[in-house]
């Protein structure tokens, strides 16, 4: 083959990508409310234009350019959170066959390996850097540290840290679901928990039952 | 040289930062001074009124087509300066100083482009399409309000 298939790609800029991720939460809080309320029949719907003065759902002053939707009481709702975490998930897989067929020189033999693919390779898709830190205690978890994880550092709220923080919590699910399909997809099965240690700094603990 | 305040208008003509600096001989290194107390005064809505008149103004001067369009960049009155820019999108910058403050287009257009934009657009918590009332009315957000007292003080002619 004398082309790269990624080489023909046209690149995504990386602020239009983290305006798109910026929309998972808020998205998925609106299909979440419109799904839980049992009034909306979901399907007669007419498709309409989207105008600046237009609801985006029934909930209170939900318009374009606002941000109230995440004031809504389904922030943290498993609906919604398993929701992003799925979107997450999609993609790791998906996202997973694509940089391995970049990256087939490299081999990929242990699980070790496969958090360092996620560390290096992943992490500079997403978010054009790699992760600060990986740690393991060689039983099954992982521990992958993000210093300034780009997802949630330009959040900044106006109630102060602790609302920022709350809001913050939410997004990760996200990269949760990421890093689950990326190690699916290498037959793993695991358990993926996020943390915000001293924000932005986010700390990802891998749980998997594979001994190394 | 001194600056007094910096305002924010948004598109629907509403006030959405207002920042004033009151300059003591005490407070050389605090900032002191009042933060989105003055949004809805009549200062400000006069600020805006004169403002967008001039601007009409400005533009009905330049009527001859092959002028070159004309920019409202500062006005005087008396020994206070009032300067003036803004956004394609019709965000608007103004900061009030005093008459020996010759031109302030690159400062107002740094605030825009590495503060507003940063703070403001990029974070997913603020608004772009600001309400007319209530907690999102305003800029509030810490990090906008300090970088930008940061920057401003920063500069040769914010009191000297």
């Amino acid at each position: 083959m004398t082309e790269d298939i990624l080489d023909k790609q046209t690149y995504v800029s990386s602020t239009s990508l983290q305006f798109l991720l910026q929309e998972l939460v808020p998205t998925s809080i609106r299909v979440s409310h419109k799904l839980l309320d049992p009034t909306v029949s979901t399907f007669a719907e007419e498709s309409e234009q989207t105008r600046i003065d237009q609801q985006l759902s029934t909930i209170k002053s939900d318009f374009p350019g606002t941000v109230n939707v995440l004031d809504s009481p389904l922030l943290d709702n498993d609906e919604v959170t398993i929701r992003v975490e799925s979107y997450g998930y999609s993609l790791g897989l998906k996202i997973a066959e694509v940089l391995l067929y970049k990256s087939s020189g490299n081999k990929v033999v242990d699980i070790l390996d496969i958090m360092k693919f996620v560390c290096r390779d992943v992490w500079k898709c997403l978010y054009n850097k790699q992760m600060d830190n990986l740690r393991t205690n060689h039983r099954g978890t992982f521990v992958l540290v993000d210093n300034n994880y780009k997802l949630i550092s330009s959040l900044n709220s106006s109630k102060g840290m602790q609302e920022t923080l709350s809001k913050a919590k939410v997004y990760l699910w996200f990269p949760c679901g990421v890093i689950r399909g990326i190690l699916m997809s290498f037959g793993i099965e695991a358990n993926v928990s996020a943390e915000i240690t001293q924000f932005p700094a986010v700390v990802f603990n891998i749980h998997t039952s594979i001994n190394n | 040289m001194t600056i007094y305040s910096f305002f924010i208008f948004d598109r629907h003509c509403n006030c959405i930062y207002n920042r004033e600096y009151t300059h003591t001989a005490s407070s050389n290194d605090t900032l002191s001074g009042q933060i989105n107390k003055s949004n809805d005064s009549n200062s400000s809505k006069l600020l805006f009124g004169i403002l967008y008149s001039l601007k009409t103004i400005s533009n009905k001067l330049a009527n001859d087509e092959e002028t070159e369009m004309n920019e409202l960049k500062s006005f005087t009155i008396g020994s206070f300066k009032v300067h003036f820019w803004e956004s394609l999108s019709r965000f608007k910058f103004v900061i009030v100083t005093n008459g020996e403050v010759s031109q302030l287009s690159d400062v107002l257009f740094e605030l825009y482009s590495n503060y507003f934009i940063k703070y403001v657009v990029k974070n997913g918590l603020m608004p772009v399409e600001f309400t007319a009332e209530g907690e999102y009315s305003k800029i509030n957000n810490g990090k906008f309000i300090e970088e930008t007292d940061n920057y401003l003080q920063s500069l040769s002619i914010f009191r000297s």
